[in-house]
């Protein structure tokens, strides 16, 4: 393998994994604040990417970025008010919840988009490759990784140097304590809930020029996603980048070496990385989990 | 009759009721064509795969988002066998089993061990659709069109010779899921349910007896599993799906978590919906999606009600001792 093979195989596997990132980011959140499992988050997904080759072509690529995570947000709203009533009780109700919405929401794409796969054409700027030290890369593959970034940078700011994240700490470890100083919980899940989701739009949109996706596929992505939340470990924002790029470069390399157990590779890490540490392998060491 | 009825114990009545709905389901199949006892195959098969999966969802407290994988892969495995490596049907039939309850017992193993409710449902749920999408690409398993063949035991190849076939197995294993739940493990099992710290403190393993009945689950589920197979005389991809999961617990909740009847009614129900509504109209799953967000919202409790059920068991708390107590160690 030469060098600049490599290095492109990189690349790809780095990009992958920050649309991976995307999704598993608005899911840890969800699960370590407000204690329950989106499934449908799959579905908001996939609804992103849908709604991106809709609207792409009338308002362009760019702006497509910032509008449909707002709709896809919006409708996290409603989703999550439905859901209130029943976040007090048995955790199982929540969960067969956000599967009946994830049905529901695939369906509505079949009845809307029907069952064709499309792709998109990107705009004049983001298509093509550029070179690099002589070695070229695509330009999408690139801009996926810095908005990937910008992303991650983002989350990082709200939850360690505002007075939101400040709160959404606090709700992650003491729920009751929050509510006893006066502070609005409800509101709080839905900001929770609502960035949560816009966060899974926005990985459909960056990944609607790249796959070409079925509107029933809003559970299989589960399959994809879950290795990274395991690696990461499930209560552990901080571990979820370092755990989507590393399965994003498996997959990368994967694909090239063992095309055949390409889907397996990320789930034999999970496994090892479980026996070694059932609560993620980027927990730190001492630190008080709740 | 009635007085009589409160005088017996739960054990007469539950006997009772058995009866009856062996007796019903019997006296429909003496009078009625092949294309109906194909239908209430499925929906015997369907009947022990709820009750093998309300072992741990109703009286061990956990969430199982996955069990159409033991379901799915002991038919899978027993195909496999027959028909790729020309074994034969007796020897297929327990090695199948065998494989389904070392996987189970591999699966619970990785997933228990957190000792998170949270993670042992997401994960349960994640390997079941890892396992569909490997069954889906892998070739030699037949990938999208699944392995079909000669399955059916050679005494019994008509459709309703099968039918009595998976009718005995069928009740004979719902009658030792009964005296399962009777026996003094279901009942640690049971404070499981309610109190993982209290039995914790008197000593118990609760890990290793989640384990066990999580395994016991997953026999039966194989079980359901390789009847079905034998009914459609293969083993496809939606069996091992998440949607057939989704079924088994939406079973468990319609007809009420807490009976040992309950299942069995929301096995019925659903069968029937499951097999009548892609008829009427293409969008069956967003339906059913709607059946399930109705079923959660207003009818918690289930339809067999458990009297002796405690209240707050319906409207218990995420955050209650079982969760949170676990997770604080």
């Amino acid at each position: 393998m030469t060098l600049s093979y490599f290095l492109q195989t990189v690349v790809t596997g780095l990009s992958s994994g920050m649309v991976s990132y995307l999704m598993v980011a608005g899911m840890s959140l969800i699960i370590s604040g407000m204690n329950m499992v989106n499934f449908g988050q799959g579905a908001f997904f996939v609804l992103g990417t849908y709604l991106t080759y809709s609207l792409a072509p009338v308002i362009g690529f760019i702006p497509s970025l910032i509008v449909v995570p707002l709709i896809v947000g919006a409708l996290g709203w409603f989703v999550e008010v439905s859901v209130r009533p029943l976040l007090g009780k048995e955790m199982l109700y929540v969960m067969l919840f956000t599967f009946g919405i994830s049905y529901i929401v695939c369906d509505g794409m079949v009845m809307i988009w029907g069952y064709s796969i499309r792709l998109l054409t990107l705009p004049q700027f983001l298509s093509g490759a550029v070179a690099i030290f002589g070695i070229r890369f695509p330009i999408y593959y690139l801009f996926m990784i810095v908005v990937g970034a910008i992303i991650a940078f983002v989350f990082w700011f709200m939850m360690n140097r505002t007075k939101l994240g400040m709160l959404m700490r606090a709700i992650i470890k003491d729920r009751e304590m929050v509510a006893c100083l006066g502070i609005n919980v409800n509101r709080l899940f839905s900001v929770m809930f609502m960035i949560g989701m816009a966060t899974a739009g926005l990985g459909g949109v960056l990944n609607a020029p790249i796959t070409g996706m079925s509107p029933k596929e809003g559970l299989s992505v589960f399959g994809n996603i879950m290795p990274i939340l395991m690696i990461g470990g499930m209560r552990n924002m901080n571990g979820c980048l370092p755990a989507a790029l590393l399965v994003g470069l498996i997959n990368a390399f994967g694909a090239i070496y063992l095309p055949q157990l390409f889907n397996l590779l990320p789930a034999a890490l999970m496994v090892i990385c479980m026996l070694i540490n059932p609560n993620g392998i980027f927990e730190k060491r001492g630190a008080r989990r709740c | 009759m009635l007085k009589w009825l409160s005088k017996t114990s739960k054990k007469t009545r539950d006997a009772a009721t058995g009866l009856v709905i062996v007796l019903a389901i019997l006296l429909v199949v003496l009078f009625s064509s092949d294309s109906v006892v194909d239908f209430l195959g499925r929906m015997v098969v369907y009947m022990l795969f709820a009750s093998a999966v309300n072992i741990i969802l109703g009286f061990g407290g956990l969430r199982p988002l996955g069990q159409a994988m033991y379901f799915g892969f002991s038919a899978y495995a027993y195909l496999f066998l027959v028909v790729r490596l020309h074994l034969s049907l007796w020897a297929a039939l327990p090695l199948a089993l065998a494989l389904s309850v070392l996987l189970a017992f591999f699966i619970g193993f990785l997933t228990l061990r957190s000792n998170d409710d949270l993670a042992f449902a997401f994960m349960n749920m994640g390997m079941n659709i890892l396992l569909w999408t490997i069954v889906q690409k892998l070739q030699i398993v037949g990938s999208d069109t699944g392995i079909t063949g000669a399955v059916r035991l050679p005494f019994a190849t008509s459709t309703k010779a099968n039918f009595m076939v998976i009718f005995i197995v069928s009740l004979v294993c719902i009658v030792l899921i009964y005296q399962f739940l009777r026996s003094p493990f279901a009942r640690v099992l049971k404070g499981s349910r309610e109190n993982l710290e209290r039995l914790t403190f008197i000593g118990i393993n609760t890990r290793n007896v989640r384990l066990c009945a999580y395994m016991v689950s997953s026999f039966f589920c194989a079980v359901a599993g390789l009847l079905y197979a034998m009914r459609n005389m293969g083993a496809f991809p939606a069996m091992i799906s998440s949607g057939t999961s989704l079924d088994g617990l939406i079973m468990c909740l319609m007809g009420g978590m807490h009976n040992f009847f309950g299942p069995l009614l929301g096995a019925a129900i659903i069968t029937v919906i499951n097999v009548q509504l892609p008829i009427v109209t293409k969008y069956y799953q967003a339906i059913e999606g709607i059946l399930v967000v109705f079923c959660v919202l207003f009818l918690q409790g289930g339809i067999v009600r458990d009297r002796t059920t405690p209240l707050d068991l319906l409207g218990r708390n995420s955050d209650g001792a079982g969760h949170r107590g676990a997770l604080k160690k």
